[in-house]
C-alpha cells in the first residue's frame, strides 16, 4: 500500500507512524558502554512476569497508523525502470533511466547482482586519497595514534540565554582535518559517501549499507574508531552479496564487533551476554524467533574466549581476532535444543553460528528486513515467504534472495511505499544533479549528512538506523532537507554546488513550463500533479505566487529567471513531497 | 534561586539550552492567535528520558540503609557529612542526593521537587531495546499498542489547542513516547528551526513550498486536515530570527518535551 500525500503530510508536519525503533539522537547517547544493561541485571529472577503485572488500561485511545490509501495526487506511477533505479541504487543519474530502458531491466539487475563484473576503477582511483581504507588493523593503530590532549580554551559551547542567536552562514568553514583515529573515521565516512555517489556497483553499495545497519557498530566506542574500517572492508564489503553464514562468522570474529558488544572481555565463569543477546535478537532469529534466556546464557558461554590480540605497539590497543582457550568455557551447552558436547573449544562458537544461520527464524527475519528495505515499510507476506524459501534452498545465499526480490511483482508494483532516508536523500540529490565532489571536499558531505540526522556509523545502539518512514519524516527532518536543497543550489565561492543553468540551456528549452517539465522529469521521473506543476510554473515565470498561475506557462526563460529563480525551482522540486519517495 | 533559573541551568547541563528557556521563533504567536478561543493555561511538562538508564540508588542515596553500603561497597556514596564534598546531601534523614545533584537540594527544600524512587518497568525483558520501547510506550510486555504514553496522555487530555507545538520532542527524530494521533513536533533546536538561503527569493520559495505541502487536493479533506495544512504552512513559512521571540512567554503554549 502506497503512502499517500496526505499520509506523508501527516508525517511531515506532525507525527510519524509507529513501528519504528525508538527515535533518539545519537549525540546525546555518546558513551555507549554506559547505555548497555549492566551485567548484574542479567539474572534478576525476582522480577515479576508480565502476566503478573498490574493491568494498565489504554482505554479507548488505541491508535493504529492510518493504512495508506491510494496515491490520489500522484499523476502517474514511475516506469518500472525508474522505480527499480530509485530502489536498488542511491538514485538515478541523468541518462540512467534511458540507458537501462535500452539494455533491459533484467539485464541491469543481473549486472548489479554481479558487482565483480562491473568496472569501478575510476572510483578506486578516487579513493586512493584515503590511505587508511586499505591498512591492516596493526598499521591503523600504529599510524593514527591518539593525539596528546592539547590545553583548550575554556569551553563555552552554549550561548548565554539572552544572547541573540545569529543564523549561521550556510557555508561550513574549512575545518582542520581531524587528528588521530578521528581521521580514520572521517576517511571511512567520506569514502562511504563517495562510493554511494560515484560507485557503479550501486546495488552492492546498497547492500553494504544494509548489512552495516544490520550488524550495526557504533564507531565512537573506545577502540572501534580504529577497527570499523577493517570491519567495513573484511565483513560488510567482502560478504555483502555472499553467503549469510560467512557474513555472520566474519562479523562474530570482527575486532570491531568484539569490542562493540563486549565479547572481547567475555570469559569462562563470567560470560558477557551482550553479543549473545544481540546476535540472536538482531542478527539472526529476531526477538520472537523462538529463543529463551538459557539460550542467551549458553550462546554467551560458547563464545567465551573469542577475543582480540593485544597490540604490541600499544598495550591499550588491540589487533585481530584470536581464540583464547584459557578464557573459554569448555563444558557442555545446549543451544536452541541442540547439544554442543564439552571440549569443543573454538568450534563451540562456530557451531552456534551454524545453528543460527540454518534456523528457519533467521530465514524469515532476514527476508522480512530485506523486503522492508527494498519493497515496502509493510513487507508483503507472500514475498517474504518466497525470499525466506530462497534462503533455505540456497544455503543462505544473499544474491539469490535479492534476485527473488528484484524480479518480483511485489517489487514492480510498490511505488510510493518507501521514503528516502537522509543518506539516500543526500546522495540521490547529488547524483540527480550530477554534482562533482572532490575527495578533498567530501568533508562537506559528512557535515551535510550529520545535519540531516543520519551521521554514518554513529547510530549508538546495535539495531541500526530505522527503516520505516515514520522514524524519519517529521518537521525537523523535512526542514533539514529543504535547507540542504536550498543551500546546495545557491551560488557560492566554494564547496559542493550544483549547476542548473547548464542542463537547462543545453536542453534548448524555451519557456518556464518547459523548464519545469524538464526538471520534474529529471528529478522525479514521472509527472507531478497539475496543481503542483502549475505552482512551479508560476514560481519560475511569475513574481507573485499568490496570483493565479498563467495557464500556458509560456513565459520565456529570461536571464533573471535563469539566474535568480531556476536554482530555487530545482530546490523546490527536491523539497516536494514527491521527491521524498523512493 | 527561582525555579525558572534553575530549570534553565538544568537545560544547560543536559544540553537542551537551545530551547532558550522555552522561547519560540517569531512566527509562533500565530498559533496562539489561532487558538484564541481556547486560552492556553497550565503547566509545561518536561520529560527527560535517560536512555542509558540511571543508577537511582546513587542518584538518590538511601544513606540510612546498612544493606546499601554492604551491597555497594566501594561504589556507595558516603553518608552525609558536613564539609565532605563527596558525601551524600541529606534530604530527610534516610535518603540523600548524589553530591553532583546539589542544585536539586534547594528545589527539594522549597517543596518544588518530588522524587518517585525505585519505580520501573515490571517487564523482565533482557533486550535493552524492548525495555526502552516498553517504557516509551508505557506498555510493558505488550507490543501491539503503537502509541507512546505521552501521545496517549495528549489524547486523553483533550484540548482545543491542536497546535503541533503542543508537544515537542528534542531530537532529529520524534520519540516513540510522542508517536500517536495527536500532532507533535521533533526539533533539534529552535535556532536551527528556519529556512535558510534562497536569497531575495526566499519568501516566494516559502509560499511555493507551502503550496506543495498543502496543495489544492488536500483542502476538501476530512476534519482535522485543516490543522495539518496550517501546520505545514507554518513550517514552510518559518522565518529566521528567534530574536524577538525570546520574550515569548513560556506559558503561552502547553508543551511536553522529552529527550
Amino acid at each position: 500500500m502506497p503512502l499517500t500525500r496526505r499520509q506523508f503530510l501527516i508525517g511531515a508536519a506532525t507525527v510519524g507512524a509507529a513501528g519504528a525503533a525508538a527515535g533518539c539522537t545519537p549525540d546525546w547517547m555518546a558513551g555507549l558502554d554506559e547505555t548497555r544493561t549492566p551485567d548484574w541485571m542479567a539474572g534478576l529472577d525476582e522480577t515479576p512476569t508480565p502476566s503478573a503485572n498490574p493491568s494498565y488500561s489504554t482505554g479507548p485511545i488505541i491508535w493504529t497508523p492510518t493504512p495508506p490509501a491510494a496515491l490520489s495526487k500522484m499523476a502517474a506511477a514511475a516506469s518500472p525502470v525508474a522505480l527499480a533505479l530509485v530502489r536498488m541504487t542511491f538514485g538515478p543519474r541523468p541518462g540512467d533511466v534511458e540507458r537501462v530502458e535500452q539494455m533491459g531491466l533484467d539485464k541491469y539487475i543481473d549486472e548489479q547482482l554481479h558487482p565483480e563484473s562491473i568496472d569501478d576503477s575510476a572510483l578506486d582511483k578516487m579513493l586512493e586519497s584515503f590511505p587508511s581504507l586499505t591498512m591492516s588493523l596493526e598499521a591503523l593503530f600504529e599510524n593514527y595514534p591518539q593525539p596528546r590532549p592539547q590545553p583548550r580554551p575554556t569551553p563555552n559551547p552554549t550561548p548565554a540565554p539572552n544572547a541573540t542567536p545569529v543564523p549561521q552562514p550556510t557555508e561550513p568553514p574549512r575545518a582542520q582535518r581531524p587528528q588521530g583515529p578521528q581521521q580514520i573515521v572521517a576517511e571511512l565516512q567520506e569514502a562511504t559517501l563517495l562510493r554511494a555517489l560515484y560507485g557503479r556497483r550501486q546495488l552492492y553499495e546498497m547492500m553494504v549499507d544494509f548489512w552495516t545497519n544490520h550488524f550495526n557498530i557504533y564507531i565512537a566506542k573506545d577502540n572501534v574508531k580504529w577497527m570499523k574500517t577493517v570491519d567495513d572492508r573484511e565483513v560488510m564489503r567482502k560478504h555483502a552479496l555472499g553467503k549469510f553464514k560467512d557474513l555472520l562468522l566474519a562479523s562474530a570474529q570482527s575486532p570491531a564487533m568484539l569490542e562493540y558488544l563486549d565479547n572481547r572481555i567475555s570469559i569462562k565463569g563470567k560470560p558477557n551476554e551482550n553479543y549473545a543477546r544481540e546476535v540472536m535478537e538482531l542478527h539472526t532469529l529476531g526477538v520472537d524467533g523462538g529463543y529463551t534466556y538459557p539460550d542467551i546464557q549458553n550462546v554467551a558461554r560458547a563464545f567465551t574466549g573469542w577475543t582480540v590480540i593485544e597490540n604490541r605497539f600499544n598495550p591499550t590497543a588491540s589487533a585481530g581476532y584470536i581464540f583464547n582457550a584459557r578464557m573459554h568455557d569448555d563444558d557442555e551447552k545446549t543451544v536452541l535444543g541442540v547439544k554442543i558436547p564439552r571440549g569443543g573449544g573454538e568450534k563451540d562458537g562456530q557451531r552456534v553460528i551454524e545453528i543460527l544461520a540454518n534456523h528457519p527464524s533467521t530465514a524469515k527475519f532476514l527476508a522480512t528486513k530485506l523486503v522492508r528495505r527494498f519493497v515496502s515499510d509493510t513487507p508483503p507476506d507472500a514475498l517474504v515467504q518466497r525470499v525466506a524459501a530462497a534462503y533455505q534452498k540456497t544455503g543462505g545465499d544473499i544474491r539469490e534472495m535479492m534476485s527473488v526480490i528484484l524480479r518480483s511483482d511485489e517489487f514492480k508494483k510498490s511505488y510510493g511505499q518507501k521514503v528516502r532516508r537522509p543518506f539516500e536523500f543526500l546522495v540521490s540529490v547529488l547524483r540527480a544533479l550530477d554534482v562533482q565532489v572532490n575527495p578533498q571536499d567530501a568533508e562537506i558531505l559528512r557535515g551535510a549528512i550529520t545535519q540531516l540526522g543520519q551521521p554514518l556509523f554513529q547510530w549508538p545502539t546495535p539495531d541500526g538506523y530505522p527503516d520505516v518512514y515514520g522514524a524519519w519524516i517529521n518537521t525537523n527532518g523535512m526542514l533539514n532537507r529543504w535547507n540542504l536543497a536550498l543551500n546546495l543550489l545557491q551560488p557560492g565561492p566554494r564547496g559542493v554546488k550544483a549547476d542548473t543553468r547548464g542542463p537547462t540551456t543545453q536542453a534548448n528549452l524555451k519557456t518556464a513550463a518547459d523548464a519545469v517539465d524538464f526538471w520534474i522529469s529529471r528529478l522525479i521521473h514521472r509527472p507531478m500533479s497539475d496543481g503542483d506543476r502549475a505552482q512551479l510554473i508560476t514560481y519560475l515565470g511569475g513574481s507573485n505566487p499568490s496570483q493565479p498561475p498563467i495557464t500556458v506557462g509560456g513565459q520565456p526563460l529570461t536571464e533573471p529567471i535563469l539566474r535568480d529563480k531556476l536554482p530555487n525551482l530545482v530546490a523546490l522540486v527536491l523539497s516536494s513531497p514527491d521527491y521524498q519517495y523512493r | 534561586m527561582s525555579f525558572d533559573l534553575t530549570r534553565r541551568n538544568l537545560f544547560k547541563k543536559t544540553g537542551i539550552i537551545a530551547l532558550g528557556a522555552l522561547a519560540w521563533p517569531a512566527w509562533m504567536p500565530r498559533i496562539a492567535l489561532a487558538a484564541k478561543d481556547a486560552p492556553l493555561k497550565g503547566d509545561t511538562l518536561v520529560c527527560i528520558f535517560q536512555r542509558g538508564g540511571m543508577d537511582g540508588l546513587n542518584a538518590v542515596v538511601p544513606h540510612g540503609e546498612k544493606a546499601y553500603y554492604a551491597a555497594r561497597d566501594a561504589l556507595a556514596i558516603p553518608q552525609p557529612k558536613v564539609g565532605d564534598a563527596q558525601a551524600a546531601i541529606d534530604l530527610d534523614g534516610f535518603f540523600g542526593l548524589h553530591p553532583n545533584l546539589r542544585p536539586f537540594k534547594d528545589l527539594y527544600d522549597a517543596r518544588a521537587l518530588a522524587i518517585v524512587h525505585a519505580a520501573g518497568s515490571p517487564d523482565p525483558s533482557h533486550s535493552h531495546f524492548d525495555a526502552m520501547d516498553y517504557m516509551e510506550r508505557g506498555t510493558p510486555g505488550e507490543k501491539a499498542i503503537p502509541t507512546g504514553w505521552l501521545a496517549r496522555h495528549l489524547q486523553a487530555t483533550a484540548s482545543r489547542t491542536q497546535s503541533p507545538f503542543r508537544a515537542v520532542g528534542m531530537g532529529s527524530m520524534l520519540q516513540a513516547a510522542l508517536r500517536g494521533p495527536v500532532p507533535a513536533t521533533a526539533l533539534q533546536s529552535i535556532a536551527d528551526f528556519h529556512l535558510r538561503g534562497g536569497g531575495a527569493e526566499l519568501k516566494n520559495f516559502q509560499a511555493s513550498l507551502a503550496s506543495l505541502y498543502s496543495g489544492s487536493d488536500l483542502i476538501e479533506m476530512e476534519a482535522g486536515t485543516r490543522t495539518r495544512r496550517r501546520a505545514a504552512w507554518r513550517v514552510a513559512n518559518c522565518r529566521a530570527s528567534c530574536r524577538s521571540s525570546r520574550k515569548a512567554s513560556a506559558r503561552s503554549t502547553r508543551t511536553c518535551k522529552t529527550i
